[in-house]
């Protein structure tokens, strides 16, 4: 038993956490946020050059082979820079999904996974997308990853059987919009309507492939909370120091000490979720995996929205404000919460699917 | 990161599994698992075994048969305990008396008390807590005045647990009232066979004689009975509480808890004919319960793993405070899940052995009195709002 970090591991911390540091202050991202394409292509770029969708690439294909640990100390280390780019889809779902498919694993940061449709809520199983007799995809998805350089989308679909599963589209094609928007993170996003678009299918790919990629990525979201949660609870730790009120600091008010106390234990609990989640992503497969990270975003979601909220109460009127950073912390656990399954679908997996 | 058993754990694993069905009592497990009290004897019984076992004491230095356990390894044997429905460790010789004497104590104080420690030929009581000093230890006001080569004690002790079961009791006493109140405490050594001493049983709310107050009319005590220094109590006393922090968070008796709910919902009948376990509303919160644990278990390994954790005072009182709130959560979901049953008061009717068949299943008469009795777990050892307080300090002093 040991939970100390690797040699390897430490440096891809330390990595992400000075490419975070450098680009990713709250203000820079603010000034992002204002670029047309909701994120700076620039930047992205200099954070596909970190490679981490190779992280969890076999060494045999290019990658660095590593594992679920590996994926959760990046996601940490990438939670305090709310970064806007889909880093953590192209290390885990697209790289898994395109396992033994070269030109997916070696641009998966090209790839967007487009998974959801209206309507569905948060179930991956496809309704309205189909393939036909010739290998043309029609219908739309919705809640997409949508940054510049995108070059192709992983959809998964129904075929002519009404079996579901995963095509490659090219996102340039005739018949292929997109209808963008920003999430309440600031995050680029957007509905995707493909109108017979030739589509090639990733062989060996289910829904049930397709539910166990998508709850890898799900565990590492959840790592990726974790960090944007120390990250606020550390901000509101510091702003009650700082800030006087009656003549004392808000920091010596017993009131306020309960509860910064309460949101530490629930950074804690979370923490310590994220990192059973790993190691259960290591070693489960099937309805185990579903049900390691359905138990990690239930209890992580919920304690996202508590450290949410409480960052805001204890900042006061300032927390309110859009200005001043600890709103863009609640806002990105917020988003975090609500997509890819919230705690009510969770626990519900979890109850469904019992141990 | 590994969050795999070795080897070498997993066959010391095997060992207390069998140490549990093959040395333990069945009978005396079969009255845990169904949450009846022990008598005195069954208690004593489970240490004898463990002592017999070489078990007794692991946390000791090895000249006083201690074992070297790691962290983990105390983890496991709790755990396995636990599952097994084996009694709990008693603490107050083992866990608390015991490492003072060893760190602070003479050393004909270690040879006369140690040994008959280890194998419960002394059963050890606790004397902090008083009517006035509960959270607030050290405003404790029972006074030990020098008088020759004694020490002449009075005052009141309350909350002594297993008080009129012990043979001994440590105690802080007042030696001086002229200074801060931490600096004039001092730590002695008491038999409570001595003249003067009154044992008054507290009944709990779960009707059962568990704590008592202890009352003291110039109780004398001898002057060698006094461990370590004069008014150096204090020290000892925290750095007795920093061992008993150890399993604070019961992680294998909120386990055990765990699936003995999952095993009444699974048997209980609903209104329309189908399981608890099947009713949504009860299902979430045994979900919710097993996710809790789950964090709290890897938090705990967290701790036992990492030295830098367990020196971090923000981690032990949480251990503290989520341990015993998910014990209680569990405590309280098992006794609705028995239902209306659990609100009849049968634990008389067992104890006494009354010739009438219990109502409703075996399971339903323990459930409200542990419940009940659980209620304690955020108060003692450090209230869980003390346990906040500490936190709070540590977080906003770094």
């Amino acid at each position: 038993m040991d939970f100390g970090l690797s040699d390897d591991q430490r440096l891809l911390q330390e990595t992400v956490s000075r490419f975070v540091a450098d680009r990713y202050a709250l203000d820079q991202r603010k000034g992002y946020l204002a670029n047309a394409a909701g994120h700076d292509p620039a930047v992205a770029a200099e954070l596909d050059e970190l490679g981490l969708s190779l992280v969890q690439v076999p060494e045999a294909q290019g990658g660095l082979g590593g594992d679920a640990f590996d994926a959760l100390v990046v996601g940490e280390a990438l939670g305090p820079g709310l970064v806007l780019e889909p880093v953590l889809d192209a290390m885990t779902a697209v790289c898994a999904l395109g396992q033994g498919v070269p030109d997916v694993v070696e641009a998966a940061s090209a790839h967007t996974l487009a998974l959801f449709e209206r309507g569905q809520r948060h179930s991956l199983k496809p309704v309205g997308c189909r393939v036909d007799g010739q290998g043309l995809l029609s219908g739309e998805k919705t809640l997409v990853a949508n940054v510049a350089g995108l070059t192709h989308a992983l959809v998964s679909a129904l075929d002519e059987t009404g079996t579901a599963g995963l095509y490659r589209v090219a996102l340039d094609e005739d018949g292929a919009t997109r209808f963008d928007y920003p999430l309440q993170d600031g995050r680029p996003f957007a509905d995707l309507r493909l109108e017979a678009v030739p589509a090639s299918r990733i062989e060996g790919i289910g829904l049930a492939e397709i539910e166990a990629a998508n709850a890898r990525r799900v565990i590492a979201e959840c790592a990726m909370a974790v960090g944007t949660m120390q990250a606020a609870a550390d901000m509101t730790r510091e702003y009650l120091s700082v800030r006087k009120q009656f003549g004392r600091p808000l920091a010596a008010f017993q009131a306020l000490q309960f509860r910064l106390v309460d949101m530490n234990m629930e950074v804690q609990d979370a923490r310590s979720m994220a990192i059973w989640a790993a190691n259960q992503a290591n070693v489960q497969s099937g309805d185990a995996l579903l049900r390691a990270a359905s138990m990690a975003k239930a209890k992580i979601g919920r304690a996202a929205t508590l450290v949410a909220e409480e960052s805001i109460q204890l900042h006061g009127g300032m927390g309110m404000t859009l200005d001043y950073g600890i709103g863009a912390y609640a806002k990105s656990l917020t988003t975090f919460s609500l997509l890819n399954g919230d705690v009510g679908f969770h626990t519900a997996r979890v109850m469904r699917l019992a141990a | 990161m590994d969050l795999t058993f070795s080897s070498e754990d997993l066959k010391f694993r095997d060992e207390v599994v069998a140490f549990c069905e093959t040395e333990v009592d069945r009978e005396t497990r079969e009255k845990i698992r169904l949450g009846h009290r022990l008598t005195k004897g069954e208690i004593v019984d489970y240490h004898k075994a463990l002592y017999a076992r070489g078990w007794a004491v692991p946390n000791w230095a090895p000249e006083w048969g201690g074992l070297g356990w790691s962290a983990l390894r105390n983890q496991i044997f709790e755990e396995v305990t636990a599952a097994h429905h084996c009694p709990r460790r008693l603490s107050f010789g083992v866990s608390m008396v015991g490492p003072v004497l060893q760190a602070f104590g003479s050393r004909e104080q270690q040879e006369r008390y140690l040994p008959r420690i280890a194998s419960l030929e002394d059963w050890w009581c606790q004397g902090f807590s008083e009517p006035g000093s509960g959270s607030d230890l050290a405003s404790l006001k029972t006074s030990a005045v020098r008088d020759g080569d004694e020490w002449v004690l009075n005052g009141q002790k309350t909350w002594t647990t297993y008080a009129q079961h012990a043979d001994k009791m440590f105690i802080l006493t007042r030696t001086d009232s002229e200074c801060k109140p931490q600096e004039g405490i001092s730590f002695m050594l008491l038999d409570m066979d001595t003249p003067g001493i009154e044992v008054k049983p507290i009944v709990l709310l779960d009707n059962y004689h568990e704590v008592n107050e202890v009352f003291f009319d110039n109780v004398r005590i001898p002057a060698e009975n006094l461990v370590g220094e004069e008014n150096k109590g204090w020290d000892y006393a925290k750095f007795l509480l920093a061992h008993e922090r150890f399993g604070i968070a019961q992680i294998g008796a909120a386990r055990e808890q765990l699936n003995r709910l999952k095993a009444i919902a699974g048997m209980e009948q609903t209104e329309d004919g189908g399981t608890l376990i099947n009713d949504p509303l009860f299902a979430q919160q045994v979900a919710e319960l097993e996710m809790d644990l789950t964090a709290l278990d890897i938090t705990n390994l967290r701790v036992l793993a990492d030295p830098a954790n367990q020196a971090d005072l923000t981690f032990a009182g949480m251990l503290k405070i989520r341990g015993s709130d998910l014990n209680q959560r569990l405590s309280r979901l098992i006794m609705e899940a028995v239902g209306p049953a659990a609100a009849v008061e049968q634990q008389g009717l067992v104890l006494h052995g009354r010739n009438e068949p219990p109502l409703g299943p075996d399971y339903a008469a323990g459930a409200a009195p542990t419940y009940l009795n659980m209620r304690k777990v955020s108060i003692f050892g450090g209230s869980n709002e003390i346990q906040r307080t500490i936190i709070a300090k540590a977080m906003l002093s770094a």
